[in-house]
């Protein structure tokens, strides 16, 4: 779809070209280095207010980013439709269900009971198409790298630490659905600060050890 | 009818597919992700898969390097560069050091590579078990069961027949424990640089239309026996007659009209670099 | 003073394309895009069919640009092709809405509408014609202005837009079984890399942009040996078909509400092919299978291949290459294997010194 078409929808100031390109570079960077977060404050900032539904405007730059005519995607949220359509009409991506969608969207007002849905349905690919495994965007309400969680894995030194709040605790529900490499979900982070932390299923996550 | 080319030569619907493509490959080391692989007004088997990372990667701010060979001064390379310039005005460095983006065939850079770079490598097979088995739909399944027999039956019928496992180049490597990989044609000598490298590797093949990945300090084992192990090309004990270079790749020349051979750092960039301390120095 | 690489690549490089000029231009003419246009029509329609891309004028300029070469033309037309955004996708289109300039069938002699042999070299002489040399453009206009003439005076009232496809004659007598209109969104092999196995959307797409050359050899090798088909032309009709999109808004459109974009001119073939088949009762019978092959332009040869290449994949037979779908569909893409055989002129010194080093230290 034409860049300008968006840009008629869209009244701001976002280059959908260069601004879209660094934040794809940090959000390439943070999926190559588990644990590490990007900021893409000063593209998220450029949306549009009275556009922007989302409580972290890095969420829409992602959408952005990834979302078009070929995507299926879900929204988990109180204000669902709204959101749905938005989507739809920016990028012409199509709404479904969780089990077939290619990303799954968890706003910071997503129902709990829902959080734990997204990870039972959400599709983790298969042993012939790994790649096909969708991808959940979840909006958390803070992410740093204070000790909280230690990761090992791909990308990764040694380990990594991050902290995630979120409303819905996910490690358990990550570990039950990623348990065998390479079917797997992939997991993207942003928060307020338009924070992006990214988990692939390469990650091992665990507790940090209380004392 | 005549266009104005977006950024980086292609639409960002194209690039949108790439991007999604390149996370999902980082996410699954080792594991080639199809993609749609647009037409480039470069031939196929000449870099479209490398030049399709590159342009969906790349923004004003970098700063790009491309070898072939070892040489940024190879026909192919400056073609590249030269149509990556004109659709982006990006800058354009010979040092490895100062490059953000390394496009490269066939080698992969002597100075270790750091966190801020990415490599993409051009792939012409990125199936490592194609030559054994030449259907699509069943080295997938292949993967897909970690059956990886054919490989190691390659190069076991080396071992019989030559004594030694005799791959030149694109030796075939376990990626994170889980998927073997075709490296691209690299040497062997460059097959210890994929692990745990600082970098982000991406590796691209156009024709073929797959991009996969090695993130970095991920674990990369090149296929070998207990009892015959891995090893590189030997140079033994030559050095480059230009600059003295030991334990790097070097190319082997020979002079048509005194008959020698002589060796040369294969790594033109690096070469240079060594020179040029010396002369300073 | 420090030392700097031997900038030798981008001298040789701008040396080449001048050369390359040079040969384009060293006769002391220059083509006119139009006059490729207007008499190399065959080429522009081979090019256009490869390069999946339907626009003659670029096509002209592509064939100018490549000297005629059509892996070059198709190649720059493919470049193009891949920088344009995809907005739309047309309404299905009905073959049965063309307005038809040739139509045979080698099934039947008599078929609904008659035989109409149209403008096709099957009944030329191939002698070359020396006096073509001597043509003027008046010499056309004149020679264009008396057909015309010729033609007005013409009774035959066949509605040439409306004419009945023979396999409905077929399907009308019971020797063919109907088929259920099937709807399915079509997979787009530009937007998505095939995957094993394949839709029948996926393989008439690449049979149809597939290289002449190729498709040729491959329906060649199925008539001839490898395939053990016996087909015949249903039909095989050229002219040109209407395309319509619809109002991108719209939940719903009516076919009112669909916008014309233009016309197309098409050669679609379907050939039939007798198959026995085994009954329920063990009894054998024979029934008439298809093969369908369509190309952008006057293809006819393609399109014909296309369709016994359809027919084989459709059938699958193991023993034979031609039913082998990677076998057949991997292979026939003008760019993609162009391109592979190119590339091994690229410098390959550092893989052959790694295979250098293999073979000496398998002498040891």
């Amino acid at each position: 779809m034409q860049e300008f078409e968006i840009e008629r929808k869209l009244p701001m100031k976002l280059d959908l070209v260069h601004d879209i390109q660094v934040a794809y570079r940090k959000t390439l960077d943070s999926m190559s280095r588990p644990g590490l977060i990007s900021n893409i404050r000063d593209q998220a900032n450029k949306v549009a207010r009275e556009i922007s539904n989302f409580n972290s405007d890095a969420t829409l730059v992602l959408v952005l980013m990834l979302f078009d005519t070929e995507v299926k995607f879900k929204v988990c949220s109180r204000r669902k439709a709204e959101i749905a359509e938005l989507i739809n009409q920016l990028t012409y991506a199509k709404p479904t269900e969780r089990q077939n969608a290619d990303f799954i969207l968890v706003l910071d007002d997503a129902d709990p009971e829902e959080f734990k849905q997204v990870f039972k349905d959400a599709y983790p690919g298969d042993l012939r198409d790994p790649h096909k495994a969708a991808t959940i965007i979840i909006e958390a309400d803070a992410v740093s790298n204070e000790r909280g969680l230690t990761l090992t894995g791909p990308g990764i030194e040694k380990e990594s630490h991050i902290l995630v709040k979120t409303i819905h605790s996910w490690v358990n529900l990550r570990a039950e659905k990623n348990p065998e490499y390479p079917l797997g979900i992939d997991l993207i982070f942003t928060d307020t600060e338009a924070n992006i932390l990214c988990l692939p299923r390469t990650t091992q996550v665990s507790q940090e050890v209380a004392g | 009818m005549r266009i104005e080319y977006n950024f980086a030569f292609f639409d960002e619907g194209s690039k949108r597919e790439i991007r999604r493509a390149t996370l999902k490959a980082v996410a699954i080391p080792g594991y080639q992700v199809p993609f749609a692989s647009r037409e480039m007004p470069i031939a196929r088997g000449w870099g479209t898969g490398g030049l399709q990372l590159t342009l969906s990667l790349v923004g004003k701010e970098d700063s790009l390097k491309v070898i072939d060979q070892g040489s940024d001064e190879s026909v192919n390379a400056v073609n590249i560069k030269k149509l990556i310039t004109i659709t982006t005005g990006i800058k354009i460095t010979d040092e490895t050091t100062e490059a953000t983006i390394i496009q490269s065939r066939h080698r992969i850079p002597e100075i270790p590579l750091q966190a801020g770079q990415i490599l993409v490598l051009q792939v012409p097979l990125p199936e490592p078990l194609r030559y054994f088995e030449p259907s699509e739909f069943e080295t997938k399944k292949l993967h897909a069961e970690q059956e990886y027999s054919g490989a190691w039956l390659m190069l076991f019928e080396q071992i019989m027949n030559y004594g030694t496992m005799a791959t030149g180049a694109d030796h075939p490597a376990m990626v994170h424990d889980r998927y073997v990989m075709a490296p691209s044609p690299i040497p062997r000598f460059d097959n210890a640089k994929l692990n745990q490298s600082q970098a982000l590797i991406l590796l691209g093949a156009g024709r073929e239309k797959k991009v996969y990945a090695v993130p970095p300090y991920t674990k990369v084992v090149s296929l070998a026996f207990e009892d015959y192990s891995f090893e590189i090309e030997a140079f033994q004990d030559k050095c480059c007659g230009l600059c003295g270079a030991q334990g790097v790749f070097l190319d082997e020349i020979l002079d048509d009209l005194t008959g020698q051979t002589h060796y040369q750092c294969n790594d033109t960039s690096y070469c240079l670099q060594r020179l040029n301390n010396k002369s300073v120095g | 003073m420090g030392y700097v690489a031997v900038k030798g690549g981008i001298q040789a490089i701008e040396e080449s394309i001048k050369r390359l000029k040079y040969e384009r231009l060293k006769k002391g003419t220059v083509l006119d895009s139009q006059q490729i246009e207007g008499g190399m029509r065959c080429l522009i329609d081979q090019v256009m069919s490869e390069s999946s891309l339907y626009n003659e004028t670029l096509a002209a300029m592509a064939i100018k640009q490549a000297e005629g070469s059509p892996e070059e033309a198709v190649f720059l037309l493919r470049a193009y092709r891949s920088t344009l955004p995809r907005k739309h996708y047309s309404r299905t289109v009905q073959s049965e809405d063309m307005l038809v300039e040739r139509r045979i069938s080698s099934s039947f002699k008599e078929i609904l509408g008659g035989q109409i042999l149209g403008a096709a070299n099957d009944y030329t002489h191939r002698l070359i014609d020396f006096d073509l040399n001597e043509e003027t453009a008046d010499d056309a206009i004149k020679w264009v202005r008396e057909y015309a003439l010729e033609s007005g005076v013409d009774n035959d009232k066949t509605d040439l837009s409306k004419l009945p496809k023979t396999l409905d004659y077929l399907r009308g007598e019971g020797l063919i079984s109907t088929c259920e209109i099937n709807d399915t969104e079509p997979d787009d092999v530009t937007k998505e890399s095939l995957q094993f196995p394949t839709s029948r959307s996926q393989r008439l797409q690449i049979l149809t942009r597939g290289q002449t050359g190729a498709v040729t050899s491959l329906g060649y090798v199925a008539l001839r040996s490898y395939g053990a088909l016996h087909p015949t032309v249903g039909e095989l009709r050229i002219g040109n078909l209407p395309i319509y999109v619809d109002c991108p808004f719209q939940e719903h459109n009516e076919d009112e509400d669909a916008y014309y974009i233009g016309e197309i001119k098409v050669t679609e073939v379907e050939t039939l092919f007798p198959q026995e088949i085994q009954k329920g009762n063990g009894e054998k019978e024979i029934e008439f299978e298809i093969g369908y092959g369509i190309c952008y332009g006057q293809n006819e040869t393609k399109a014909i291949a296309m369709s016994i290449l359809d027919r084989c994949l459709e059938t699958g037979n193991p023993e034979y290459p031609t039913h082998n779908e990677e076998f057949v569909l991997l292979h026939i893409d003008s760019v993609e294997s162009t391109g592979f055989i190119s590339h091994l002129k690229l410098p390959h010194y550092v893989t052959f010194q790694s295979k250098l080093d293999s073979v000496r230290k398998s002498k040891k």
